[in-house]
């Protein structure tokens, strides 16, 4: 009966142990400890789903960037898709655009789910210094944020698909 | 005694399978190397503080996904820990097993659920978590857990819940879904507090899985019918209302020894082998079986 409960515990302490240890340092995009700082995506020189360089210039180039990280699995993410399109249609004249992070890298499954959609919007792959400084972080799919000609975020990290006209209500309260 | 040993058990595994402290400080889900490893029980994945994976959930993402593929890794799993011990991990490991043995104790007026009830776990398993996910699919071919999304309410309780208070921004994605969750939670503690264990007798594919295994387990019940007497006092504590000496591994018995304990002939046992060797396992048919006791 001893033996029982001195194994228990030690149980609970190696596991804990190596649970510890186990996880990986993630930046904090979203969550309490984000409070003070601003967070900015990290530069990077990627290409899109065509093979076309795109890098953080790409932000620059733009008033606003809708930045929106999906995944080929996820069902809400391709949902999204026809959305993301009309924001670029419509916002297109007034130097707001947006940027598709393909999470998952499949670049074959990206682009039939793209052409399916008709979407013109880029889509870029992720980069060493997207996963350590933006990806690692982002815990569910599909995510969006605006940020500005810099790449730093304004308002708040966006969970979950949404319409053209959350979307729209975003950008307008920008732009203003 | 032996029950207090057995609900040291069920609250050591449920807080060691939900001992991400950061997960709840920050409202994140840990994503590291152990999340590749089942929990025995109903644990969400999404629950901020699991170290581990719900073996129904895998089973859904493999079945919803563009595949439509079945995840032998995981069924291999729950076959094992069937063979094993059949549904001792809803007698002893089950969080959600536990909470409902908890809410039973609610001064609440008992009622008894009907046995046809039993069969609806097998249904939501082979529709919700097999079937749905492959056949209901949208126009990109992909599947939804649909156990998980409509109905599990220890999703609710272990993720959708803690997420929402301490994430902002699954906040601002709640919508009419998480109030439908939020209701079938609640239907499931009211039931829980007026049937006992409403929830692994009526809905939960896990248990129906495991149920499948409860005749062949190496964890087996035992019952000496010349000892017993027929008083039912097995029954009437039984958590899933059974009568163990018609059916001694019925595939409802969660192996809570409850019937074990309170047998006043002592006539059940519980064990891997019984210390039963081959002859003594022949005698003892023909012993059941010809009602001649000695």
């Amino acid at each position: 009966m001893k033996k029982i409960w001195i194994s228990l515990i030690i149980l609970i302490i190696v596991i804990s142990f190596s649970a510890c240890s186990k996880e990986n340092q993630e930046t904090q995009v979203n969550g309490k400890n984000d409070a003070e700082k601003i967070f900015r995506i990290p530069d990077f020189n990627s290409v899109d789903l065509n093979g076309n360089e795109v890098s953080n210039d790409f932000f620059a180039s733009n008033n606003l960037t809708l930045v929106n990280v999906w995944t080929t699995t996820c069902p809400s993410c391709l949902g999204e898709i026809p959305a993301l399109q009309e924001i670029e249609e419509k916002y297109i004249d007034k130097g707001v655009r947006v940027l598709g992070i393909l999470a998952d890298g499949e670049v074959e499954k990206g682009k039939v789910y793209i052409s399916q959609k008709d979407a013109q919007y880029i889509n870029i792959l992720p980069t060493e210094s997207l996963i350590t400084g933006f990806l690692d972080g982002i815990m569910y799919v599909p995510t969006a944020l605006l940020v500005d000609n810099t790449g730093a975020m304004i308002g708040e990290i966006m969970v979950g698909a949404k319409s053209t006209e959350e979307f729209s209500k975003l950008i307008d309260g920008i732009l203003e | 005694m032996d029950n207090l040993k057995r609900r040291f058990v069920q609250l050591l595994s449920a807080i060691l399978g939900n001992s991400y402290f950061k997960g709840f400080r920050d409202g994140v889900i840990y994503r590291g190397k152990l999340k590749s490893v089942c929990f025995p029980g109903l644990n969400c994945y999404s629950c901020p503080g699991a170290y581990t994976s719900c073996p129904i959930g895998s089973l859904q993402a493999i079945t919803a996904g563009i595949k439509h593929q079945i995840s032998f890794y995981v069924l291999g799993f729950l076959m094992m820990i069937g063979t094993i011990g059949g549904r001792f991990v809803c007698g002893w490991i089950c969080p959600f097993g536990l909470l409902q043995e908890i809410l039973y104790k609610t001064p609440l007026k008992k009622i008894r659920m009907k046995k046809v009830f039993n069969y609806g776990k097998y249904i939501f398993l082979i529709v919700f978590v097999l079937l749905l996910p492959i056949l209901l699919t949208d126009e990109f071919g992909l599947g939804s857990p649909y156990f998980c999304k409509y109905i599990c309410p220890a999703g609710t309780l272990e993720a959708g819940i803690p997420l929402a208070i301490t994430n902002m921004a699954i906040r601002g994605a709640i919508g009419i879904l998480y109030y439908w969750k939020l209701l079938i939670l609640g239907v499931f503690i009211y039931f829980s507090m007026k049937i006992s264990r409403p929830f692994c007798r009526a809905v939960c594919p896990l248990g129906a899985i495991y149920a499948l295994f409860n005749p062949i387990s190496f964890y087996k019940m035992d019952v000496d019918l010349c000892k017993c007497i027929k008083c039912d006092l097995c029954q009437k504590n039984c958590p899933v209302d059974i009568k163990i000496y018609e059916n001694f591994n019925s595939p409802e018995c969660v192996r809570c020894g409850k019937c074990v304990s309170v047998c006043p002939t002592n006539a059940i046992k519980s064990g891997f082998k019984n210390g039963r060797s081959k002859s003594d396992e022949k005698n003892l048919d023909i012993v059941n079986y010809s009602n001649n006791c000695n």
